[in-house]
């Protein structure tokens, strides 16, 4: 059975601490949660395949600046411009990308769609609870939501 | 030093691997956003190497390459991609690709791989 929570951690300590160089503490909140609520930026993309599932990342704007510009190799971010939002697009990507790649690890066949973006005051609702994992570190907190179930159709 | 298009629908992942390109004493001559542009630019740009992402809009990159084949059965590709499992792989060298590099990467990896097929 999948454990979407070892999925989540592997993946963002390969992103987070592999690639960008942070000392991540990942932690899961046991009850799940079946609302999200978000007051800075988030990331959200869609899994389809034989899972398929939404992914949703948030995070405070201090945060994402950090993050973006450790993306950037250490250039300042003051504002989060077109270059910034495409970038926060791109860790989204990678990190969804990362999980498909572990799915197919497990021989579990995923794709998924391009990310969209939110800013400010968002609250996502679901039928189903996410596996909540938040990853914390010297940039801040990131939260990491996803469900995932088996397609309809391979069943 | 060899003129190289890159292929990406995220302009971040385009600035990123142009300067990796740039600093490793390459030219980028094009900046293509997706499949159909890079099959237009690649006509009137002729380069050298392609850097190719998979996910895009309006035509994939495995597409881009298949139909950059027929213009140039020689043409030499790296497919870019976080999409790094080894059915996409296969699809990719299948396709044509000399080299397949999986996101996020590091700048060495990026130079390697260019080396490696611009000396094939």
């Amino acid at each position: 059975m999948l454990n979407e929570y070892d999925v989540i951690s592997k993946v963002g300590q390969n992103v987070l601490a592999g690639y960008l160089g942070l000392i991540v503490e990942t932690s899961e909140l046991q009850q799940g949660a079946n609302s999200i609520e978000s007051n800075g930026v988030g990331v959200a993309l869609q899994i389809i395949g034989q899972m398929e599932g939404q992914f949703i990342s948030t995070m405070s704007t201090a945060t994402v600046k950090e993050l973006v510009s450790r993306m950037m190799g250490g250039y300042e971010v003051q504002q989060l411009d077109e270059m910034c939002w495409s970038a926060f697009q791109e860790f989204g990507n990678w990190f969804v990308s990362g999980i498909a790649t572990e799915l197919a690890s497990q021989g579990i066949q995923v794709n998924i769609t391009q990310p969209l973006l939110h800013e400010g005051d968002v609250t996502y609702h679901s039928i189903n609870n996410y596996t909540v994992v938040t990853m914390t570190s010297e940039i801040g907190k990131i939260d990491v939501y996803m469900q995932l179930e088996e397609a309809q159709t391979t069943k | 030093m060899a003129k190289i298009m890159v292929v990406d629908d995220a302009a971040f992942m385009r600035k990123m691997i142009k300067e990796i390109l740039t600093e490793g004493g390459h030219e980028v001559v094009a900046e293509a956003a997706n499949g159909e542009e890079a099959i237009s630019f690649y006509k009137s740009c002729n380069p050298d190497l392609i850097t190719m992402d998979i996910t895009m809009p309006e035509m994939d990159g495995i597409a881009a390459v298949k139909a950059i084949k027929q213009l140039n059965s020689e043409v030499k590709v790296i497919m870019c991609s976080a999409m790094g499992q080894q059915g996409m792989v296969l699809d990719a060298i299948t396709a044509g690709a000399k080299d397949f590099v999986v996101k996020p990467f590091q700048k060495d990896r990026v130079l390697e791989a260019v080396r490696k097929v611009l000396s094939a």
